[in-house]
């Protein structure tokens, strides 16, 4: 077998049956740091280290400045920041995720500050109740925090974009708990966050609605740690025990006695699988299945757990503590006759010129593909870019002996391009030191973003294309670096430099910059830059802050989008005078109606004024229509309560005559609206008349009906001289009130009346509806008869006749109209034995050429 | 639920945006905690049962569903309320009205209110919040809904109001919903290659498109692969006339006399119920009678009647095939099928059997056909003397106006002035909305337009055989809806198949372009120059034709009808922002003012 050189196997350290691995990533390039005086937070995925003097521990200070330093690094030691803390106690201190530091303050008040030490306007208070109890202790994770107070109530902000405090439910605490920690809302059924509280003799879990014990028996618990995937939760009871829960408590999983009765001073999770207890100078590691491993530190260490291991940085060194994947087992452990590492010992037997890495390569060739899959895997995996090299150089090897399509061929490609990026990313310099595994959870594109929050725009631009990510995000993130930075070049100058670094992309959000530039106060070159955009969401609420409402108005309305001509139009409203606002809207159709819809519901009366303002009389009469038939309404609605027996209150009803007026004289100052004008006019009459035909009649029955049922109404009630007044005073034609004068009896069943009326004069409308009427409301066969007799002799008065059963009237009336074929029709209905039959056969006889 | 039609069988997979609808739906209700109550704005209510049954409603923690007023909440039992209403001003104050009350009255209720705008939060409703002083008592999403699936092929974004407010109000806040689901649509199916529209609002579609697609850059939905191939924009105002008319196929005199609600119709079964009946593809034998000339579907429904009938007489059970016994067995399953379906027919019969309907439809006829004007005029009066159906005879009267480029001046003012006195002067409002948006007006000069679309567009067939038809026009038994003859040409095509002197007779601007990218593969539109894009091509193209403003069920069928056909080489989607006939559409423009006085009056 081969040498397999570069093996790391030799320092691995043997855990049951796995093995663990701590390489060093880098020598700190810090060099006055005492980790253990310090308050230190640094964030997941190989991001920023950020600490401050810890004031729980006593420290000598030496030189003049009591003020304590937040200083700010890379995971390889080099300064990013440094500024003067000089607000109150700091209770805690973490990372976002979008690596942004939070820094909580014992009085509630929650500061951003960028990696760079910048402080972000996004700070925020957790309210007067807080700051009133005091924070405590705080845990901040990926995109919200927990703080516990002074009066041991536990508070939540789960969104750092808009911050709003939430209490948990905790309560009735005396004493403060042990410690506590958070189940990121990602991991919660629940979807909001949950808090698992050391307290007494077990454990608490909070949310925002409940708190229930979780029954532990193991009390009191003296540290908690929850899985980077949230499903487990580690704990260190008061007899010296680690014990594993599921993260809800219940289902234990595993305990191991760890002989000391100090609890450790942190207890972090190594992947998702193993925990590390860490006591001053000792590192225990303990397996899922019991298996330990001691490591003896000869610094002090603050451990950052990894999906796929855990971070020791020390004031020197900063190193993974992982787990070997597998795939680099396989290939590297000692004696392994693994595909995978056969084929490593025949690559390195070929490098070498030995005759023998045919054997070797022949030994495996049912398994290539799988030897050459664990090869690439373990590249991947591996840190150490040697290794990363032979172990690429076996797998092509070996792949070049694979059938055509055993492996996927862009694996390898795929693969090194990778490596490719996560190496530079290790660099030293760079600093991000990802490992595969972890690259992978966090995604590349995510990778790109903190490269551009970490001002490594060439990188970041350089791996974005490589990935195929547009160039977009890259190039505008490093223009308003470039605007910040260049305070002193002149507006067009240094518009010119970023348009032309944007201009071969499109899809470059010049918004961005321009807010960015507004933000540090060149509004000058805000407005340049905002002539490139294209997007008016983006560009409108810029226009408006530099203070252009004319472009943004112009912009909103040419994006048809009516929420941002609203938010426009709001500002305006606000920031202009009346006089100026109204102009602007009478300059712009679009936006009056938009704005008139928008009024019309909420502050009737700017409508008004804006109506009248630009000459749209019509909308303000309309307004007064609306109102008569509000105030109409509402007459209907106190008579209905009041059991239709009250007079309307006169005042009531004069008001809404009076709005009908007034919309009227509105209506006629335009040319256009003379119908309108008249109608109103008309409506008004129409109530006055109603409101004397109600003093009149005593009778409360009219106020508030049409026009045709008002006269109906008098119908009914008999009052056909009032009903002819109606006529006259409205012109109301002959036809339309012989139509509803006649169907209006019939419907009251007033068959006497409708009798009359049929004999009244010429009928305009002529007789048919007449009949048609009576019948449908049922009138007695007399009245249909009289009134079927009004009519003309004819085919159409027999044919009524009989359609009504009046045969016999059917038939004399066809006689006399010389019809015989009516006759015949009525014979047929009548049959010929009957005695009618014989007379309508004597009848039909008669007109018979010659039978006279 | 009654049965859902199979979504995926038309050209699009549109149960796709059936699922998407729900995942959003059940994302909303989950963001918020433990047992709630959801209110619902009643317009959304009635189309959320076709996204979601109650069940999955209570699976995901709703207690109660109530209906927004703005009355003070009582005891609900629950912390969490979750609003799911429309972002209009109306109803983001009520909310504030309800939420304000509450607190007023109950002030230790400690209530936790979540408000989800549809189908996105604007800025006028959080403005109003925030007048109100409940900004802070609110979280605030929205639940970015887009075409609701009604059928296999029929997509609405149930916008009752869009029509009112594009026509009548100058307020286009609508289209921008329009475009965006366009773009989703896109997203999902991937872009259409070609873009065609007619109309002032079909062109502002377009130009939002175009800013969406941009706005997406590299994320814009790929053009070409996808399954459609065209998008025909057309607004409701280019064809008015069609709407005024009466719908004779079998779902459009169902929806023309009973009213179809999101997909169903409620009639009085003979037992006195209040039985109510899914109208969809999954209902076979509606599926092979809605779009049928109603004239048709008695004769259908008794042939389908008697020959499971003589079926049964005739079988002797024993001589049968397994087979054939199962086949024989379905069909007997169909029968109270076939039965209810004679039942809705007999209530359509009734309705249309009143002497008020024939008069009616020959006004109709006779006014498209563009004779005997004064005689109709007379008609419309003696249907208001009639005290027939305000909504029946304005339809009529838009139908006058809209075929004579307005009234004549001797009608104008006295028919208003005839309705006003017969329903009440408080529709001067509403008359004032209709001359607005163009639909009743006053002649002024000639004649409009009309008679030379009549020719050009052929809309007037002869001789339509209503059981075996040949012509789209069967559906308004001889007159052919402007926008589907329009669709017919543009199918036909190159470009719209018409002359530009003839699209020129039309209202608004005429497009045609081609959705592309250019060569860093960002969008861009131009003109079309491919011809094989829209001419004739061997495969069967997928249009989405969409109607901004509305569409009615005549006009479905006659787009089905031109699938049918042989010489159409293209199977039509129809989208619109509201399924509508002339009278919900007018309806939709009356005042609210009007409305909320005259339900005072019911009280």
């Amino acid at each position: 077998m081969g040498s397999r050189g570069l093996s790391p196997a030799g320092e691995w350290e043997a855990c049951g049956d796995r093995f663990y691995e701590k390489p060093e990533l880098y020598t700190m390039a810090w060099s006055d740091i005492k980790l253990d005086q310090m308050r230190v937070a640094c964030a997941r995925y190989g991001g920023p280290i950020a600490m401050v003097r810890d004031d729980r521990k006593l420290v000598v200070v030496s030189g003049g400045i009591t003020k304590p330093v937040v200083r700010i690094f890379t995971a390889a030691g080099e300064t990013l920041a440094a500024f003067m803390w000089d607000h109150g106690r700091v209770a805690g201190m973490g990372w976002t995720n979008e690596e942004d530091l939070l820094i909580v303050e014992d009085g509630g008040e929650v500061h951003m500050y960028s990696m760079h030490g910048q402080k972000l306007p996004r700070s925020f208070s957790l309210g007067s109740e807080a700051a009133a109890e005091r924070v405590t202790d705080c845990v901040i994770y990926g995109d919200g925090l927990v703080v516990l107070t002074g009066a041991h109530r536990l508070w939540t902000v789960s969104n750092l974009e808009e911050p709003r405090p939430q209490r948990l439910a905790l309560s009735g605490l005396t004493e403060p708990p042990h410690c506590f920690a958070v189940i990121e809302p990602r991991h919660t059924l629940s979807g909001c966050v949950e808090v698992l509280v050391a307290a007494g003799d077990s454990v608490i879990l909070v949310d925002a609605d409940a708190a229930n014990d979780a029954g532990v028996p193991n009390g009191p618990i003296t540290k908690l740690s929850v899985a980077p995937n949230g499903q487990f939760v580690a704990a260190f009871t008061g007899e010296g025990k680690l014990v594993v829960w599921t993260a809800d408590f219940g289902k234990f999983l595993s305990e191991f006695a760890t002989q000391s009765d100090t609890p450790p001073e942190q207890v972090a999770w190594c992947g998702t699988d193993s925990v590390v207890l860490y006591w001053e100078d000792i590192l225990l590691l303990v397996g899922p299945y019991g298996d330990w491993v001691k490591y003896s530190l000869e610094e002090p260490a603050v451990l950052v757990t990894e999906c796929d291991g855990v971070r020791l940085i020390s004031d020197t060194t900063h190193e993974l503590l992982r787990r070997v994947p597998d795939c680099l087992a396989d290939v590297y452990r000692v004696g392994s006759t693994a595909p995978g590492a056969l084929l490593y010992d025949a690559r390195e037997l070929f490098d070498a010129q030995n005759a023998r890495a045919d054997e070797g390569l022949r030994a495996i060739v049912a398994s290539l593909p799988e030897a050459v899959a664990t090869c690439v895997d373990a590249a991947q995996a591996e840190l150490d870019e040697q290794r990363q090299c032979a172990l690429m150089k076996a797998a092509c090897y070996g792949r070049a002996f694979c059938a055509a399509d055993a492996f996927p061929r862009d694996r390898i490609v795929t693969v090194c391009r990778q490596l490719r990026i996560l190496n530079a990313l290790r660099a030293p310099a760079v600093g991000l030191p990802l490992t595969a595994a972890q690259a992978e959870a966090l995604t590349l594109p995510v990778v790109v973003s903190r490269l551009i929050n970490a001002r490594r725009h060439l990188l970041a631009l350089r791996i974005a294309t490589l990935l195929g990510m547009g160039p977009e995000k890259v190039l505008v993130h490093w223009a308003c670096t470039k605007v910040s930075a260049a305070a002193d070049v002149p507006d067009a100058a240094l518009r010119d430099a970023i348009t032309a670094r944007l201009a071969g992309c499109p899809g470059a959000r010049y918004a961005t910059v321009a807010a960015h530039a507004q933000a540090i106060g060149r509004k000058g070159l805000a407005a340049l830059l905002l002539e490139h955009e294209t997007c008016a969401a983006e560009q409108v609420p810029l226009l408006l802050g530099l203070g252009e409402e004319e472009r943004a108005l112009g912009a909103a309305l040419e994006s048809g989008d009516a929420d941002l001509v609203y938010l426009v139009l709001f500002r305006m409203q606000r920031t202009l005078p009346l006089q100026q606002f109204l102009a602007a809207l009478a300059a712009r159709p679009a936006a009056r109606s938009l704005f008139a819809a928008y009024s019309s519901q909420t502050e009737p009366e700017l409508l008004e004024q804006i109506n009248m303002a630009t000459g749209v009389y019509e909308g303000v009469a309309a307004m007064r229509v609306r109102e008569a038939l509000a105030a109409s309404a509402r007459i209907g609605r106190a008579r209905a309560t009041a059991d239709g027996a009250a007079r309307p209150a006169d005042t009531a009803a004069a008001e809404v005559v009076r709005l009908l007026d007034r919309a009227s004289d509105l209506y006629a100052q335009t040319k256009e609206h003379g119908f309108q004008a008249r109608a109103a006019a008309e409506w008004a009459r129409l109530r006055r008349l109603q409101a004397e035909l109600e003093a009149e009649t005593g009778n409360a029955a009219f106020l508030g009906l049409s026009l045709a049922d008002t006269l109906r109404q008098c119908v009914r009630l008999g009052n056909h001289r009032v009903a002819a007044r109606v006529r006259t005073d409205f012109k109301i034609s002959d036809r339309r009130f012989w139509w509803l004068k006649m169907k209006t009896l019939a419907a009251a069943k007033d068959w006497e009346g409708l009798e009359a009326f049929a004999r009244e004069k010429k009928s305009p409308i002529g007789i048919e509806p007449f009949i048609a009427a009576a019948k449908q409301h049922g009138a007695p066969d007399a009245t249909v008869s009289r009134i079927i007799a009004r009519l003309p002799d004819g085919k159409r008065k027999a044919e009524e006749y009989a359609a009504a059963g009046l045969l016999q009237e059917a038939a004399e009336c066809a006689a006399r109209a010389r019809d015989s074929d009516m006759l015949g029709k009525l014979q047929d209905m009548v049959g010929t034995v009957s005695p009618l039959g014989v007379a309508v056969a004597q009848l039909k006889e008669r007109l018979q050429p010659g039978g006279r | 639920m009654s049965a859902l039609p199979d979504y995926n069988e038309g050209p699009l997979s549109l149960g796709q945006l059936r699922e998407e609808a729900r995942r959003l739906l059940i994302e909303l209700l989950d963001s918020r905690r433990g047992k709630k109550v959801l209110i619902l704005d009643p317009r959304v209510s009635g189309f959320l049962g076709l996204l979601a049954e109650v069940s999955l409603l209570k699976e995901h923690g709703i207690e109660q569903l109530l209906h927004l007023s703005s009355e003070p909440l009582g005891d609900l039992g629950v912390r969490n309320v979750i609003y799911l209403v429309r972002a209009s001003i109306n109803n983001a104050q009520h909310i504030a009205q309800q939420i304000k009350e509450t607190n007023r009255t109950r002030p230790g209720a400690g209530l936790e209110y979540a408000v989800y705008f549809l189908p996105r939060r604007t800025i006028a409703c959080e403005r109003i919040f925030e007048e109100e002083g409940v900004y802070g008592d609110i979280v605030a999403g929205e639940f970015p809904l887009g075409f609701i699936p009604f059928d296999y092929d029929l997509l609405s974004l149930e916008q009752g109001s869009a029509f009112r407010e594009l026509v009548a109000e100058g307020d286009r806040s609508s289209l921008y919903g329009v475009a965006r689901a366009l773009t989703r649509l896109q997203a999902l199916y991937g872009g259409a290659a070609v873009l065609k529209g007619k109309g002032t609002m079909a062109a502002a579609v377009r130009l939002l498109l175009v800013r969406m697609r941009q706005e997406l850059g590299r994320e814009a939905p790929v053009v070409g692969g996808g399954p459609i191939d065209e998008i025909i924009l057309l607004d409701r105002e280019v064809d008015a006339v069609t709407p005024m008319c009466t719908q004779l196929t079998y779902e459009g005199l169902v929806d023309e006399t009973m009213q179809i609600k999101n997909g169903s119709v409620s009639i009085d079964n003979p037992s006195g119920a209040r039985q109510k009946i899914a109208l969809n593809s999954a209902d076979k034998v509606f599926r092979d009678l809605r779009d049928l000339s109603f004239a048709a579907v008695g004769p259908q429904l008794g042939q389908r009647a008697k020959s499971i009938q003589s079926d049964y007489k005739t079988s002797k059970a024993a001589e049968r095939s397994l087979s054939e016994l199962k086949e024989f067995a379905a069909q007997l399953k169909a029968l109270p099928n076939i039965q209810r379906h004679i039942g809705l027919a007999e209530a359509v019969n009734r309705a249309i059997a009143a002497p008020a309907f024939r008069t009616r439809v020959s006004v109709e006829q006779s006014l498209l056909d563009g004779h005997g004007l004064d005689a109709s005029a007379e008609s419309i009066e003696e249907m208001m003397c009639n005290e027939e159906d305000l909504f029946v005879v304005l339809r009529l009267m838009c139908l006058l106006s809209l075929t004579n480029g307005g009234v004549p001046k001797k009608y104008f003012d006295a028919l208003r002035k005839e309705v006003l006195h017969s329903y009440g002067h408080e529709y001067m409002l509403l008359l004032s909305k209709l001359q607005d948006a163009g639909l009743l007006v006053k002649q002024e000069g000639g004649k409009g337009n009309y008679a030379a679309l009549k020719r050009a567009f052929r809309l007037l067939v002869d001789d339509v055989d209503d059981k075996t038809p040949t012509d789209i026009a069967y559906v308004f038994s001889g007159y052919a809806p402007l926008s589907v003859r329009m669709v017919e040409a543009a199918v036909k095509g190159p470009g719209w198949g018409v002359g530009e002197d003839v699209l020129r007779l039309l209202p608004g601007p005429t497009f045609e372009v081609e959705q592309t990218t250019d060569d860093k593969g960002l969008p861009i539109e131009k003109p079309v120059q491919d011809r094989k894009l829209t001419g004739i091509s061997k495969k069967r193209r997928v249009i989405v034709v969409v109607f901004i403003g509305g569409v009615t069920f005549a006009e479905i069928a006659a787009l089905r009808f031109l699938e049918s056909r042989p010489e159409t080489n293209c199977t039509f989607v129809t989208a619109t922002t509201k399924l509508i006939n002339g009278t919900s559409l007018l309806e939709s423009i009356v005042d609210d003012s009007i409305t909320a006085a005259n339900s005072v009056a019911v009280i």
